[in-house]
This record gives C-alpha cells, sequence and structure tokens, in this order.
C-alpha cells in the first residue's frame, strides 16, 4: 500500500523542484540579466542580443505571449509582482490604456533624439518608439486595368463600381480592423457613419481576423475580393515569400487609407533591474537592432540612420501626419467608435 | 456506497483522502485558485457588476446562442457518429486502427486551420453565396463542431460498447424482438453511461470553442467565450469579462454535473466480454468508408491539397522548408515539432497520472468526494482560457510567482484539460467492473487499494488508453491557453508557429503553415495507431 502513496510523493516534490529549478539560472552567478516581455509576432535575427551581453555583461530572457492586447492585459495584472524588466510592443492604438494602468517607469534614451522627426509620433516620458508601420487597403493588381482602375482614394469606394470588392475586419477583435476603421474617422470626419453606411449598402465582407480575410476572401488565398485591409509592408512580404519567385509584388497599397502603427518599449514600474532595461532599451534603438527589424517583424525602423534592406526600398512614403489620432483620443473614444461601427455595419 | 463492505469503511476513508490528495492539489492549484481569484478581483464583495450585465440583453442573447450550439453540436457530434461507432464496435476488417487513428486527426488541427479549411471547402461547393449560404452561420459552426468532436463520442462509445456481452441482445432477438427494436430498447439504454460522458466532454468543448466561432460563425455569432475574450483583451473591461466567466462557470458546472449524474446513475456493473467480431461484406465496408470520407474527409483533403506546392519548385518544399528558420519566427517549424511533441508526452503523463488517480476515488469514494471530483475533473475543459490565463497571474503571487513563467506551466495546463478525457472514458469502464472482482480479491486478502489498482487498471485499459491519446492529442493542438502562458520564444509550440506563419502574406509561408499542420496531424495519427497497436497485442 505504502508503494501507492510515495509515488504521488515523490512525484509531486519532483515537480516542486522543477518549477524551482527554472528560475533564471544566470540569478546563480551574480550576473546581471534584464527580462524582456513582447507579443508573439516579435522576432529578431539569431544571436542580437548576445551582441547586447557582450557589449554591456548584461543577459537577456525573452519571454512572450499573445498579442498586443493580452500583453497589456498581462502587465496590468501583474503590476505589483511584473515578470520581466520591459515590455515590447504596445502599439499607439492601445497607448492610452497602458499608460493609464500607471505600469511603467520614465525613461527617455538618450538616442531618442536621433529617431527620424517626421515620424511625428506620441512622445512620452514613459514610452520609447522602436519601430513602426501602416495598416493599408491592400488591392490584387490583376483584378484592375485600364478600363477599370483600381481606386485611387479611399472616397472612390464610395462609387457603386467598387461595389463587393471590399473585405475588412471587425474592428472589435483585430487589429487591422480596428487601424482601418481609425482611418476613416480621421479621413471623414464626422461623416465616418455614413461613409460605413454606403460602403454597407455596396456590399462589404467583414472577417473576424485578418488571416480569414486575406486568405479567406482576397484573391491571394484564393477568393474573390480584389480589395482588403492589411498592412503597406504586404506588398513586401508577398515578393520574399512568393512561390513561385516573382519580380514585382501581386499587390499595392491605397495611400490615403493608410493609418500609422507605432510600436513602443517601456519599463515596468516595479522592475529590480532598471539600470539593465535602460541599456535594453538603448540597445533596442541602437542601429545594429533598428536594421535588424524590417525583415524579422515587417516593420520599419526609426532610427533616422539605419539603413533598409533592398526589398524595403519600395516601402510607401507616406505622409506623417496622414490619418493622425492622438492615442488619448482613441483611448477616450474606441470603445464607443467600435460599437457605433457594430450597429452601422452588424446589425 | 462503497463496494467493500461497511467493515472496511473507515480504513478506506482514510486511504482515499491519501489517493485523492494530489488530483485535489492539481485542481487547486491551476484551476480553482485561478478562477477564484478573477472572481474576487470582479465582485469585490458586490454584485453590482453582476445585475448591469443581466440587465443588457445581448447579453441574454449570447447566452442563448452559447447554449443551443453547445447542445445541438453535442447532439449532432454523437448522432453522427454513430454508423461508425456500430462499425468499430461489430466489425473486424483490416484498415480498422488506421482508420481509429484517422478519425482523431481533427482533434489536434488549429482551429484556424480548420476555419480556413472549411472556408474553402464552403467555397469549392458554391456554399458560400447564392441560395444555400453557409457563410458566418450557425450551420458553419455545427458542421465544424461535428468534424472535430465526433471523434471524442466515436472514441469514448465504441470502446465501451466493445466491454459489453451480446447476451442480453441474443435474448431479445430469439424472443422475436426486431434488430431496430433490439437496438432501441435493449442496446441503447446500456450504452447510456458512455453516452452521458461523450455528450458531457463534447458539451464542455463546444462551450469553449473559440477559433472555429469566431472565423466560420464570423463577426455576428459570438458566444460567451468570445465576448469574455472580446471584453478583457480589445476593450480592456476585465471586469464585464470575468462577469461573464462567472456566468459561463455557473452555466458549466450546472449542465456538466447533470450530464455526470446521468453517467452515473445509469452505469449497472455487469459481466464483461471480449466480443467476437464479425467480418463485414464488401459493401459495408465501403459505405463506412464513403461515410468517414464525407464526414472527415473533404477538410482533410483541402488541408493535404493546399501543403503542397503546385509551383515549380517541386511539389514537397512547403515540407522541406520546414527545417530552416524564416525570419518572422525565431525558431525553425520543425523545432516547434519538437517542442510540441515534448510537452505532450509529458502533458499526457501527467493527465494519465492524475486522471487514473481521480476516476478510483470517483469510482470507489464516499459520494461527496466522488461527486466533488467528478465534476472537477471535468470543468476545466468549459472554462474560457482567458480566465484560467489571467487566473493563474493573479494567483501565482509571492513564492508561487515563479510558476507564472516556468516551463512546466505548459505541459501543466495541457494536461488539466487532458484529464478530462481520462476520466470520461475511463469511469464508465470502471463503474461497471462486477463487485464480485473485488470481494473475491478480498477474500484472498488482497487489500483493497491494491485490488482497486489491480483490477481497474487492468479490466479499464483500453479506455485509458483512448483517454491517453486524447490528452496528447490535445496537447498537440492546443493554443488558446499556451497562448496567455508567457514563454521563451525557443519553446514555441507548433500551433503558435503555424498561427504566426498565417499571419504574414505569402504563399510559401501560408504553405509552411499547412505542411506543418498536416505532419502535426500525421504525428497524432500515427502515436494513436501504436497505442493501438500496443492495445491489440496486450
Amino acid at each position: 500500500m505504502k508503494k501507492y502513496l510515495t509515488i504521488p510523493a515523490i512525484t509531486m516534490f519532483l515537480c516542486i523542484l522543477a518549477c524551482g529549478n527554472s528560475e533564471k539560472v544566470t540569478a546563480d552567478f551574480n550576473e546581471s540579466s534584464v527580462t524582456l516581455i513582447t507579443h508573439d509576432s516579435f522576432a529578431v535575427s539569431e544571436g542580437i542580443f548576445d551582441i547586447f551581453t557582450s557589449e554591456t555583461g548584461i543577459s537577456v530572457d525573452q519571454l512572450s505571449l499573445g498579442d498586443t492586447g493580452q500583453l497589456i492585459a498581462t502587465s496590468i495584472l501583474t503590476k505589483d509582482d511584473p515578470i520581466g524588466d520591459v515590455i515590447f510592443g504596445i502599439d499607439n492604438t492601445f497607448l492610452g490604456r497602458a499608460l493609464n494602468a500607471n505600469i511603467f517607469t520614465p525613461y527617455t534614451s538618450p538616442i531618442e533624439s536621433r529617431i527620424a522627426e517626421e515620424l511625428d509620433y506620441e512622445k512620452s516620458d514613459y514610452l520609447t518608439p522602436i519601430d513602426y508601420g501602416h495598416v493599408c487597403l491592400n488591392y490584387w493588381k490583376d483584378s484592375f486595368n485600364d478600363t477599370f482602375p483600381p481606386p485611387k482614394s479611399i472616397d472612390d469606394l464610395l462609387d457603386p463600381s467598387y461595389s463587393n470588392l471590399l473585405v475588412v475586419q471587425n474592428p472589435e477583435t483585430s487589429s487591422p480592423g480596428l487601424a482601418f476603421l481609425l482611418a476613416t474617422i480621421s479621413h471623414f470626419g464626422d461623416n465616418w457613419v455614413s461613409f460605413w453606411q454606403t460602403l454597407n449598402q455596396n456590399g462589404v465582407s467583414v472577417t473576424s481576423d485578418w488571416e480569414s480575410s486575406y486568405y479567406g476572401d482576397f484573391i491571394a488565398g484564393g477568393g474573390e475580393n480584389s480589395i482588403v485591409v492589411s498592412y503597406a509592408s504586404s506588398p513586401i512580404a508577398e515578393l520574399i515569400y512568393s512561390d513561385p519567385p516573382v519580380e514585382i509584388p501581386p499587390t499595392a497599397i491605397i495611400e490615403d487609407s493608410c493609418f500609422k502603427q507605432v510600436e513602443y518599449a517601456g519599463i515596468l514600474k516595479n522592475t529590480k533591474n532598471k539600470p539593465e532595461a535602460e541599456a535594453l532599451i538603448d540597445f533596442l534603438l541602437s542601429q545594429r537592432f533598428q536594421e535588424d527589424i524590417p525583415l524579422n517583424m515587417f516593420m520599419m525602423p526609426v532610427l533616422r540612420e539605419a539603413s533598409l534592406p533592398v526589398a524595403f526600398s519600395i516601402y510607401p512614403t507616406i505622409p506623417s501626419d496622414l490619418n493622425l489620432i492622438s492615442p488619448n483620443e482613441i483611448e477616450s473614444n474606441r470603445n464607443n467608435w467600435t460599437e457605433i461601427w457594430t450597429e452601422t455595419v452588424l446589425r | 456506497m462503497d463496494r467493500n463492505g461497511a467493515s472496511l469503511k473507515s480504513f478506506i476513508r482514510f486511504k482515499e483522502w491519501g489517493i485523492a490528495l494530489l488530483p485535489i492539489s492539481f485542481f487547486t492549484l491551476l484551476f480553482f485558485l485561478p478562477v477564484f481569484y478573477i472572481l474576487r478581483e470582479t465582485f469585490n464583495y458586490s454584485f453590482s457588476p453582476l445585475r448591469e450585465v443581466f440587465d443588457n440583453s445581448r447579453f441574454w442573447s449570447i447566452a442563448w446562442f452559447t447554449l443551443w450550439q453547445a447542445l445541438l453540436s453535442t447532439l449532432f457530434s454523437i448522432l453522427f457518429a454513430f454508423p461508425t461507432i456500430y462499425l468499430f464496435t461489430k466489425y473486424d476488417f483490416r484498415g480498422n486502427r488506421f482508420l481509429r487513428a484517422v478519425v482523431t486527426i481533427p482533434f489536434v488541427l488549429p482551429t484556424v486551420v480548420v476555419g480556413s479549411a472549411f472556408t474553402a471547402v464552403f467555397a469549392r461547393f458554391n456554399l458560400d453565396t447564392g441560395t444555400v449560404n453557409l457563410r458566418h452561420t450557425v450551420w458553419a459552426i455545427l458542421f465544424a463542431h461535428i468534424f472535430l468532436n465526433a471523434s471524442i463520442a466515436i472514441r469514448i462509445i465504441s470502446t465501451f460498447w466493445e466491454g459489453l456481452n451480446d447476451h442480453p441482445e441474443s435474448q431479445s432477438r430469439i424472443l422475436g424482438a426486431s434488430r431496430i427494436s433490439t437496438f432501441f430498447q435493449i442496446t441503447v439504454p446500456r450504452l447510456r453511461p458512455a453516452l452521458f460522458s461523450a455528450a458531457a466532454t463534447i458539451f464542455l468543448f463546444c462551450v469553449t470553442s473559440f477559433g472555429v466561432i469566431l472565423i466560420l460563425g464570423g463577426p455576428k455569432n459570438s458566444t460567451i467565450e468570445t465576448e469574455i475574450w472580446r471584453q478583457a483583451i480589445w476593450r480592456g473591461d476585465i471586469s464585464t469579462a470575468s462577469v461573464f466567466a462567472f456566468i459561463q462557470l455557473v452555466f458549466v458546472i450546472f449542465l456538466a454535473s447533470t450530464l455526470i449524474r446521468a453517467e452515473k446513475k445509469t452505469s449497472l456493473s455487469e459481466d464483461l466480454s471480449v466480443k467476437t467480431k464479425r467480418k463485414p461484406r464488401k459493401g459495408i465496408i465501403v459505405f463506412h468508408f464513403t461515410y468517414l470520407f464525407c464526414l472527415f474527409g473533404l477538410p482533410i483533403f483541402t488541408l493535404l491539397e493546399r501543403s503542397l506546392n503546385p509551383g515549380n519548385s517541386g511539389l514537397f518544399t512547403f515540407f522541406t522548408g520546414l527545417t530552416k528558420r524564416t525570419n518572422v519566427i525565431p525558431i525553425t517549424p520543425i523545432s516547434s515539432l519538437w517542442n510540441s511533441l515534448y510537452f505532450a508526452l509529458l502533458a499526457s503523463f501527467i493527465a494519465l497520472f492524475i486522471g487514473i488517480l481521480t476516476s478510483i476515488v470517483i469510482v470507489h469514494g464516499s459520494k461527496k468526494l466522488s461527486s466533488f471530483l467528478n465534476v472537477s475533473a471535468s470543468i476545466p475543459l468549459g472554462v474560457s482560457a482567458v480566465t484560467i490565463g489571467f487566473g493563474i497571474f493573479l494567483a501565482f503571487s509571492g513564492p508561487l510567482a515563479n510558476l507564472r513563467t516556468s516551463q512546466w506551466m505548459i505541459p501543466m495546463l495541457h494536461a488539466l484539460l487532458g484529464v478530462p478525457f481520462v476520466v470520461r472514458s475511463v469511469v464508465p469502464s470502471m463503474r461497471r467492473i462486477p463487485a464480485m472482482f473485488y470481494e473475491n480479491s478480498k477474500l484472498l486478502g488482497v487489500n483493497p487499494l491494491k485490488s482497486w489498482f489491480n483490477i481497474d487498471l487492468k479490466l479499464s485499459y483500453r479506455s485509458l488508453v483512448v483517454g491517453a491519446g486524447f490528452s496528447f492529442a490535445i496537447s498537440l493542438g492546443e493554443f488558446g491557453a499556451t497562448s496567455f502562458l508567457p514563454r521563451n520564444p525557443d519553446t514555441l509550440t507548433a500551433p503558435l508557429v503555424i498561427y504566426r506563419l498565417l499571419n504574414t502574406p505569402g504563399e510559401e509561408l501560408r504553405g509552411q503553415a499547412m505542411a506543418l499542420s498536416v505532419i502535426l496531424a500525421g504525428i497524432t495519427a500515427l502515436s494513436i495507431f501504436l497505442v493501438e497497436l500496443v492495445r491489440k497485442s496486450d
């Protein structure tokens, strides 16, 4: 009989041991380390943090989880006892929520002065911009020709001849969906609701997530819609990951539909490694790291002197003040706007 | 109450707590504690948030939709599974183990992949426009739920049925009853424990169905599960989200315990038998294979088709590409597969271990402890990933804080979702073991604990295997809860990698996502097949 109780006892003991052991091993060697928390879309070249470690003697532990929304909610829930020191991946559509929760400690990197001024980003004592990109309408080039030209502007979508072509994502469940809604609010001002009413009458498809619209309804995935809400970098990704290889991307963007997304990093208030965390923020802004961003995350570096990979030379130049809405305004209106949108388009 | 005689009662009581200790700590740590903290956060000792939600008419329509889609999905999954259950129970044919393995495949496929496969199938048969339009309807949800869950019914019910002897049926036939009325009046009532057990599992699974509802249901259909996620993640309204989580919990406890009680009430101990199975006629085999192809084949076929490269660089380049690291993902897709396999092995081992202890207490323990564990072992399946994920962050503080980022969290959470499958397939089989067996063993001087382990484990071995197979598969395919756990990017699992591959445009990445899904499905089928071989030779 005893045998049966010893097995659970031993297992439990082993579990406790194992859990205890999984704690950062580096701490034992009295070496300084810093933990970087990111969303799951964070990607870097192999060994890039080794450069940081060899320069500073600080090792980097990486933790990743879910998406931006999950990242912010997690940091708020663990604000008294954070799971890491630096958080990366908060964009301007959720910046207000993160700042309101008062989870950061202020830090302004000396390198921040070298960020491209024309970026026109939201300045904050707490958060440092690391990269940026745009959510834009993409269209399938082959669906249009000289007699039926692609829409040049978001206004053209009101034209009934572009009926039933557009697929968008629900702004209540998708990040590009939300960004595009914000673009229309900025572009049309008070008339944004009537814009969506017209779209609804003309036939607009709505999916819950980006994948369903890009790979389900958009022509790229075998669907029938020739205009989709995606990213300004999507045509570049189409080029790099095309199979068989192509010379020019099969898609292009409609410029005035773009909404700028800036991704920020910040130091969590209850960190025990503030100096290390500051050094890491500086590293995220260093030329070496900044130049690593485009091909890994399909975002643009914020650093002025960072040079772009060849594939990104076709990244469109989009006016920095296009469709600008401040994070504060987004934060105080987001839920209200998405509710009106839901009433207009879904019900 | 307990089968081993009153004189031993107190002795057993004491030991039963010994066995129950580990399962209880397991559920407390991973389930009750996180849920408790989430609820405490919400209500803050006041019930006004609850009233607010109840006053909202939208809430009632969401709750009603959640209920009926889950009930209909459960009913249809079992109904559509029946021909195949019959095939596996009554016939012995070549390829039967292969087929058992194949029907488990849908289970591991990430829902984002299943969703897109169904969308493609609908498009191919022109079911997404015109008169029959399935796009973003409840029908699309039901189809996918049947596809995903019929295998639960097939495996649990056919394994139970195989262990039933034929005597009552033969007598009924001799007395002149028709085959059909024998089936409905004799067989179905005898199958009830397994029917209720399978129904409970499928129901819980459909309540927390997430990807299917979101992708196939479209933006207009929401369930409590998708609403919790939307409120918590998108609206940042943790309070409303946890009111929904609370309602989901009450709802799930109520319905699951009803089904579980029905399972208990209908169980009878009876003589076991190893049935001699017939060889089927060719027509029967053709019929069943066609039927299974219609049920499972089309989406899987679409997936296979998409994993192959039609371009001139070679048909299998998406597969060979999996060994190379693409920029957008921190590890090679193949190594994510190793991570998944490693976690799945650990998870199914833990699930099996906890599941066996739990089942023994459920079957032999005192009434209160038994009912408590019976319900606690199953409800984690019906509770939102958001609740458990965020609950863990709130609950694990102080000395437990390191657990939040521990690499053990992934297999432990997967095991939490695997235990219900072990328990729900093992308990009906254990319950029908004749009391005589334990009494004989007692007469021979074997202590009751030892006889439980010996008799129960040997006689419900087949169900254990089924449960272990499902825990393995559920861990391989798990996405929701895993995505909440902070982890080193080196330990990304295959479903997370598939999801990320599908998040950047480009044929190559998408092809690789499909290829990785095919391998994931293949591995599941293969491991179930191997387990079936072991089962046969035992």
